[in-house]
């Protein structure tokens, strides 16, 4: 018996000890590795734009890591997405179970403007964690920086609404429309917008149909689309999203609206033209953020292809990618330099392999060796993306240019191009209209 | 006004006929099946499967854009959905029964089994929506600006006979009558020798039958996706519980009210608020008329 219990007790005794050797050596590996948290649109409202956002800014993390590998440079980078079911509570949950307890500073932020408005002023700011926002343009987080209420940890990869409704009125113009109607999503992103686009297009010269506001996930829209028809608008600028949008669409060519169509770019989904037929979008004009082609942009349409065995193409993979890889690099310069990885360090490291004074870097993961070298050498970087070329304003904005685009057999085809110097014309027109 | 008016009492009748399912099964079985919208679901791609497999479009009739095809394919979809119904109480809801559960079980059962039929859902057909038919029929002018679709006045009759069939089932078959007894006193009516099973497998199938006629007739009005059910469920508690839950005609009325309101929310510029008036005039009801505009006063038991 004595014997059967000291063996018991030294079986025992040895299982503890390999129990604690094994957490010992989970616990040094841990201690190098990073999460870059995300908290996206899995399912819900905008399902169908968050997989493949996700899987953007996953690719951009995953190439940013091999990179470093292979310099054996920083800690290891893991990409740990939460869905928000499009709920910002949800949203806003996830992100504290990020933060709270996997240790996140950085986030791939949410799609939506109605869930990044709550997650930034109710946890991220608050908890000191940067969020790279990849498709939210709402112009409410230009003024939340002006205020000082992001404390410089917002940015976003996605040019604001106060930009992108502009070009889109201007786009409307230049297509003909004099009498546009609109279809808003009631959140912040489609106020915004449809505020900005009326601005713009009175400024123009047009005249604006009725501009309605509906709620997501509803069974008809029928009645919607009846008071958007009233007053013989000549046109329909869809601030939808895809699920919805379809909706709207068929309702509209049910009672005869004119087919002529203005699309922000959250409605630039192939998806969206394969469901409606591309034969009723002849005369659709989709405004999208203007990539003049880089080597970073068809690296990462490639590699994406490859990597999971889907489109590149749709609105919010570049920006995406671009949200994973600058996090991504952040870490790691941090790493190289022996600094925390805070949140407020990232962002300040963000806004330094930005801008144009440094030496140009591109995605993929040869650029992205090429660019944690020249980080290591002590160079001063200026990452080019597959969205172009990254210049933060201090409030985290991006400025891009625009292209036009129409369906041409079944593909989006570029008709023409919208300077930034173009849209800031309008909207100084726009500023002189309003005094 | 009047296109509103249209648009009010097409998606009414939608709301109305899955109400009345709501309402049988909450009068004969006592829950609230929060799976009500699924079985609707359930009912409009179990149309799609079978037009599907027919291949040969939804026909169409006249200036209406849907024909035989589609007529057919809800003659078999109220028949699957009925046996998936079935198979489901069998399964789920007899159990339950046989071990006396209490009602808040039941409504928790409900609402897990339309989590599963959500996902089933969108395992088999996947979470994109579908349409009958790619074509979109075009409304024909009336009168100056007021439209009309002819398929939605096909939908508006269809519904209006569903109504007379379900009434005079109710009034003048024997099974019909044995229901109204069941629902008025379970107990009382088993005294006297009425086959209490038979009648929860009727109501169940009179349920099914009309929301596969409501999901088929929603998703040819607008579209399939997996989401369709749970949109439809809050009209139609709300449409339930105006229109009185004593009452299957209630459910009918209460179902044209919530349509109608909320078109009328939209043409008075209130869009952003459609949910929050068709509630609105649930808690007016509720506070004027606890029981409904034509419930009765429930009993205790």
């Amino acid at each position: 018996m004595k014997v059967l219990q000291s063996k018991g007790v030294r079986i025992l005794g040895a299982a503890m000890l390999c129990m604690a050797a094994s957490s010992l050596f989970n616990a040094s590996m841990a201690a190098c590795e990073h999460k870059v948290g995300a908290v996206l649109s899995l399912t819900g409202a905008y399902g169908a734009h968050g997989v493949p956002i996700s899987r953007a800014a996953q690719l951009g993390v995953e190439q940013v890591n091999e990179a470093r590998a292979a310099l054996g440079v920083g800690c290891e980078l893991v990409y740990d997405v939460r869905d928000s079911n499009t709920q910002a509570s949800v949203a806003v949950d996830a992100a504290r179970k990020l933060i709270d307890l996997e240790g996140v500073t950085a986030l791939v932020g949410p799609i939506s403007s109605g869930i990044t408005a709550p997650l930034l002023s109710s946890v991220t700011v608050e908890k000191d964690v940067v969020v790279v926002a990849t498709a939210s343009t709402s112009s409410t987080f230009t003024n939340m920086g002006k205020r000082g209420e992001t404390k410089g940890l917002f940015f976003r990869t996605l040019s604001s609404d106060s930009l992108q409704a502009v070009a889109a009125a201007m786009m409307a113009y230049e297509a003909g429309f004099r009498k546009p109607a609109i279809i808003y999503f009631n959140n912040d992103w489609g106020k915004n917008n449809q505020a900005g686009f009326i601005d713009a297009f009175k400024a123009l010269g047009g005249e604006i149909g009725n501009s309605v506001p509906f709620n997501p996930d509803q069974p008809s829209y029928r009645s919607e689309i009846t008071k958007t028809l009233e007053g013989d608008p000549d046109s329909l600028y869809m601030l939808s999203n895809t699920q919805d949008g379809v909706k709207h669409f068929r309702d509209w060519i049910r009672f005869d609206g004119p087919q002529n169509f203005i699309m922000p770019q959250g409605m630039n989904d192939s998806a969206f033209v394969d469901t409606v037929g591309a034969d009723l979008l002849k005369n659709a004009w989709f405004i999208s953020p203007g990539t003049p082609a880089n080597s970073s942009l068809e690296k990462m349409e490639s590699d994406f292809q490859v990597r999971w065995d889907a489109t590149p193409k749709g609105p919010g993979r570049n920006s995406g990618y671009d949200a994973g890889v600058l996090i991504g690099l952040a870490m790691v310069t941090a790493d190289m330099r022996g600094l925390d990885t805070s949140g407020s360090t990232l962002a300040k490291i963000i806004r330094e392999i930005t801008g144009p004074d440094g030496e140009e870097h591109y995605g993929g993961v040869d650029g992205l060796k090429a660019a944690i070298k020249a980080i290591k050498a002590g160079k001063n970087i200026w990452y080019v993306g597959a969205t172009g070329p990254i210049d933060f304003d201090p409030y985290g904005d991006v400025a891009t240019p625009f292209v036009m685009m129409k369906i041409k057999d079944g593909d989006y085809v570029d008709v023409g191009g919208i300077s930034l110097e173009e849209v800031s014309e309008v909207k100084a027109k726009v500023r002189a209209m309003n005094n | 006004m009047i296109q509103y008016v249209v648009d009010g009492l097409v998606n009414g009748s939608i709301i109305a006929l899955g109400a009345v399912g709501l309402s049988i099964t909450y009068n004969v079985l006592r829950f609230a099946n929060f799976a009500q919208g699924e079985i609707l679901a359930i009912g409009a791609y179990m149309s799609m499967a079978l037009i599907v497999l027919m291949g040969v479009g939804i026909g169409s009739i006249g200036p209406v854009s849907f024909g035989w095809p589609l007529l057919v394919s809800i003659a078999f979809s109220i028949v699957l959905t009925s046996v998936t119904v079935l198979l489901v109480d069998w399964m789920l809801f007899r159990v339950l029964r046989r071990r006396s559960a209490s009602r808040i079980t039941f409504i928790i059962a409900a609402f897990g089994l339309s989590l599963i039929f959500r996902n089933i859902i969108t395992l088999v057909a996947g979470a994109d929506q579908m349409f009958l038919s790619f074509y979109i029929p075009k409304a024909i002018p009336v009168i100056g600006n007021f439209k009309v679709v002819p398929d939605d006045v096909v939908v508006l009759i269809i519904t209006a006979i569903c109504v007379v069939v379900l009434h005079s089932f109710l009034t003048s078959t024997t099974v019909g009558k044995k229901m109204r007894a069941v629902a008025e006193n379970p107990v009382l009516a088993m005294v006297n020798g009425i086959n209490v099973k038979s009648v929860i497998r009727w109501s169940w199938v009179i349920g099914a039958s009309l929301s596969a006629i409501a999901g088929t007739l929603h998703a040819h009005v607008t579209q399939l996706d997996p989401e369709m059910g749970f949109e439809l469920i809050l009209p139609m508690f709300a449409a339930l519980i105006v229109g009185g839950v004593t009452n299957v005609y209630g459910a009918v009325l209460g179902g044209f009210l919530i349509g109608l309101t909320e078109a009328f929310a939209v043409s008075m510029d209130l869009s952003a608020y459609r949910g929050a008036i068709a509630f609105l005039i649930m808690i007016v009801v509720l506070i004027l008329r606890p029981q409904g505009i034509l419930g009765e006063k429930e009993r205790d038991d």
